[in-house]
């Protein structure tokens, strides 16, 4: 086992794992992010990007009464979350919808519904 | 009869290197890294220690944590997606069952163990069994008899 390091270069924010799922109608996210409730997330759409930023709570990033303990193994460090996904003209931006329950948070990106064009013949 | 390199009891094992290779890399890939299992960390202090691991999207009936002697098994399964008609899918998260085996520098009390969860972070507290205090032995010296 190797000992928890004293200096780490933890990195500043992580990149969450995503699953990209699509369906006829949407485009669906499904992005872990432990620690983060849906107060410590956001999510902004501009120019087609789609940015995603989050916050472990404070409760989370440490453990219970962290002064009495030592860490002696550590696989992960809860810092801020950060990604962005590159959206293409087929998602209504006006539709999505977002949740978050347990640290997963769920981006529901409805496609838009082709219109159908009606070019009305006149007699001229 | 002709002499065959290969079982020739005198000269070293050409597959020695392979095997010592072989070995290490099994122990560095059942280290989990990415993967299905969840990423622990590890504190502790005098009385027993803290386990914290990273399962986002489970819900605390999700968990399976059994502990036994000095061993700590953390076991579940990653919710699925609801598929409906899933026409692409780009998968990064961990998916089906995992478990996890921990060997702790002590026999856990296993009355005592607390594990509590929230937005997909999970702690467990485990406590040493209590030791029969260790006895002190005072070391007499001649001297210190009389003759």
């Amino acid at each position: 086992m190797t000992p928890a390091p004293t200096a780490t270069l933890a990195p500043r924010r992580l990149r969450p794992r995503t699953d990209v799922l699509e369906t006829n109608d949407a485009l669906i996210l499904v992005a872990d992010l432990p620690g983060v409730d849906e107060g410590s997330v956001e999510l902004s759409l501009a120019d087609g990007v789609l940015t995603l930023r989050a916050k472990p709570v404070a409760a989370n990033a440490s453990p219970s009464n962290a002064s009495e303990w030592k860490a002696v193994w550590s696989e992960f460090t809860l810092v801020d979350y950060e990604r962005r996904f590159r959206l293409s003209a087929e998602i209504d931006g006006e539709a999505i919808a977002a949740s978050i329950q347990q640290g997963r948070l769920r981006v529901t990106l409805p496609k838009r519904r082709p219109r159908a064009n009606r070019i009305e013949v006149k007699a001229s | 009869m002709l002499w065959n390199p290969f079982n020739d009891p005198r000269l070293p094992d050409p597959f020695r290197t392979i095997r010592v290779l072989q070995g290490g890399l099994d122990q560095l890939l059942a280290t989990p890294t990415t993967g299905t299992t969840p990423p622990i960390t590890v504190y502790s202090k005098d009385d027993g220690c803290l386990v914290r691991a990273l399962v986002p999207g489970l819900a605390p009936n999700d968990i399976e944590l059994e502990v036994d002697g000095d061993e700590l098994s953390i076991a579940g399964h990653w919710p699925d997606e609801p598929d409906a008609e899933v026409l692409a899918r780009h998968s990064e998260r961990p998916s089906g069952r995992f478990v996890r085996n921990l060997r702790l520098p002590f026999e856990v009390d296993a009355s005592r163990v607390v594990a509590r969860m929230e937005r997909g972070v999970l702690e467990i507290e485990l406590f040493r069994t209590p030791e029969k205090k260790a006895h002190r032995i005072e070391v007499q010296t001649d001297s210190s008899r009389s003759h």
